[in-house]
């Protein structure tokens, strides 16, 4: 208890340097989770455009 | 306001006593008097009312907000006592004497210093015995009402007990006044009261008087026959005949016992004490002062905080109500008191500020002096990394779209093509076989063995005596036809031979995979046989 008026009179105080910095905390653990569904999306990107190129440049028969 | 909250002139006055808390709106410009622009009252505990008033009227500021502050404190010492100066410079002198006196047992954790009890200014340390005043207040309940304060966002950047310069302005008034008598102050505290004289040789501080706000308190309960300590509060605060009538009782207690030192004063200086003052009471307490008064045997101090005002260079603001004796505290903290002033402009840092005024402020305690700059520094790192982070999540969060669109288009278009892609593919296998049947043939046309090599080739293998007479080509080989002269028996062995030797020939051998004997027919002429040999190419490799 002693510990959260603490903290609420700091915020009192401090209210943009605390409220920035939670949104910043916020928004970099949502970051990190973004970022890993992004490498899975990449990932599925890179099969898809393997899939695309065997699909449309079969290879010659010369080759 | 943000860049310079510390310099500006456009700042607070408050005074946290047991009673209320005074806060006042005061311009104070670099010359002229400093305007109370506005001024409001709170109970000792209505942090939430204090709170409202200044987000209402110091809204632009959302720092902090500049102030100079005056409280009681619970652990303080004001007495005045007999002191060697010269003593002064010893470190251990104050400590040793307030630990042997007033039984202080951490003096450490005091700030001390020593007024003039006549004129509050600080006592130069050189000459022998002399009265001074006293003055100590303990770090702790300057550390408590400090946090109070910043909790209010409210920065002092001048602390004071303001009990100090209010005697310093109760003397000058009465100096102004040209009243000979002596004045008591008293102070009434929730279980005590304290006295101070103020007479011509200064602040005397008489002993302490047992009784204190709880034995009105008391008193009343009794005579009213409440019950709660609400309603003891609610009916004291409403001050009507009954109550006004009964007065003398309630304070009976308290001015029983401050009697016998206020006569002692008397006896002991030969000075007569005409008017008592009760300090900090609120205007709903202030009949409090008249009876015990009375009992005392003195008159009421009367006040008039409009005309003192302008003696010492304040000035109401416009609008500004008359403002109660309970305010002579809180504006003597900004009030231009007569004294002598200091030979050096004080610090920011020194404890003693001028006559009657010592800043007890904790300076460690409080945010550095370029606390804007550090806040205006940490407020851009914070936002800075919010607005990064906010960047980052939107650019990633675009990318991601980009991506699952891009994903989903082309997935899209391969559903789309796949029948024909399947198609291809089938297309492409074909015409890759068909490819290879071409490049075969190409292969055993490329190379084609020349007619003269052959007949070379057949020439150059040649018997003696042998005649070819025709090279004929069929589907898939050659056929040799010749005459060999020799009789038969001879010439049939030399063409045994002769087809053995064409089959290792080097040149012809490779070319053919049989090579035989098909005819041997005599001639008319005994002495030679007709020949014919068939060689077969070899088929070419798939």
């Amino acid at each position: 208890m002693s510990a959260l008026l603490h903290f609420l009179t700091f915020f009192r105080r401090n209210p943009f340097v605390i409220s920035c910095s939670a949104v910043a905390i916020l928004l970099w653990v949502a970051n990190y989770f973004i970022w890993q569904n992004q490498k899975t999306l990449a990932t599925g990107h890179q099969t898809l455009q393997r899939s695309g190129c065997l699909l449309y440049t079969s290879p010659s028969p010369r080759d | 306001m943000i860049f310079n909250s510390r310099n500006t002139r456009h700042s607070l006055l408050i005074e946290i006593n047991p009673y209320q808390i005074l806060a006042a709106a005061i311009d104070r410009p670099d010359s002229g008097p400093c305007v109370i622009e506005s001024a409001v009252e709170f109970d000792a505990s209505d942090d939430a009312g204090l709170r409202q008033w200044l987000d209402e009227n110091f809204d632009k500021a959302k720092s902090w907000v500049p102030c100079i502050g005056g409280f009681t404190p619970p652990e303080a010492l004001l007495q005045r006592e007999s002191i060697q100066a010269r003593r002064l410079l010893d470190a251990n002198y104050l400590p040793e004497l307030v630990r042997d006196q007033y039984k202080i047992e951490k003096p450490a954790d005091w700030k001390f210093a020593t007024l003039s009890p006549l004129e509050g200014a600080q006592i130069v340390a050189e000459g022998m015995a002399r009265p001074a005043l006293l003055c100590g207040v303990s770090n702790t309940a300057v550390h408590q009402v400090q946090q109070r304060m910043l909790d209010h966002r409210l920065l002092p950047y001048r602390l004071e007990m303001s009990l100090l310069p209010l005697l310093g302005a109760l003397s000058d008034f009465k100096s102004r006044n040209n009243d000979k008598r002596a004045t008591v102050v008293v102070v009434i505290e929730q279980e005590h009261t304290t006295a101070y004289i103020l007479g011509k040789e200064g602040v005397s501080t008489p002993g302490p008087v047992r009784h204190g706000f709880s034995s009105i308190a008391q008193a009343a309960c009794k005579e009213f026959g409440l019950k709660t300590a609400d309603e003891v509060r609610d009916r004291l605060q409403h001050a009507d005949d009954e109550l006004l009538l009964r007065a003398s009782k309630f304070v009976r207690a308290i001015g029983r016992d401050l009697k016998p030192l206020v006569d002692s004063y008397e006896m002991t200086t030969g000075q007569p004490v005409g008017e008592l003052y009760c300090a900090y009471l609120p205007a709903s307490l202030s009949w409090i002062a008249e009876p015990l008064a009375q009992v005392v045997g003195r008159n009421a101090f009367a006040f008039d905080c409009a005309s003192w005002m302008p003696t010492v260079n304040l000035q109401p603001g416009e609008g500004l109500p008359a403002l109660g004796q309970q305010w002579l505290g809180a504006l003597s903290l900004v009030a231009d008191l007569p004294g002598p002033k200091p030979a050096k402009e004080p610090k920011d840092n020194d404890t003693y500020q001028g006559p009657w005024h010592l800043d007890c402020r904790l300076s460690g305690n409080l945010p550095s002096n370029n606390l804007v700059r550090t806040r205006f520094v940490a407020n851009t790192i914070a936002g800075t990394m919010a607005a990064g982070a906010l960047m980052i999540t939107c650019w990633q969060l675009y990318l991601g779209n980009s991506l699952r669109t891009e994903i989903s288009y082309w997935t899209q278009r391969i559903k789309e093509n796949q029948r024909q892609a399947e198609e291809l593919k089938v297309l492409t296998r074909t015409l890759g076989e068909q490819t290879t049947r071409l490049d075969q043939a190409y292969s055993l046309v490329s190379s084609p063995y020349l007619f003269s090599d052959l007949i070379m080739a057949f020439g150059r293998t040649r018997l003696e005596r042998m005649s070819i007479e025709s090279l004929n080509g069929f589907t898939g080989g050659v056929v040799v036809r010749g005459t060999l002269r020799a009789p038969s028996e001879q010439a049939t062995q030399q063409l045994r031979a002769y087809v053995e030797s064409l089959r290792r020939d080097p040149e012809l051998g490779p070319l053919f995979s049989t090579i035989a004997l098909t005819s041997l027919e005599r001639t008319d002429n005994d002495n030679s046989l007709n020949f014919e040999v068939a060689c077969k190419l070899k088929e070419a490799k798939p």
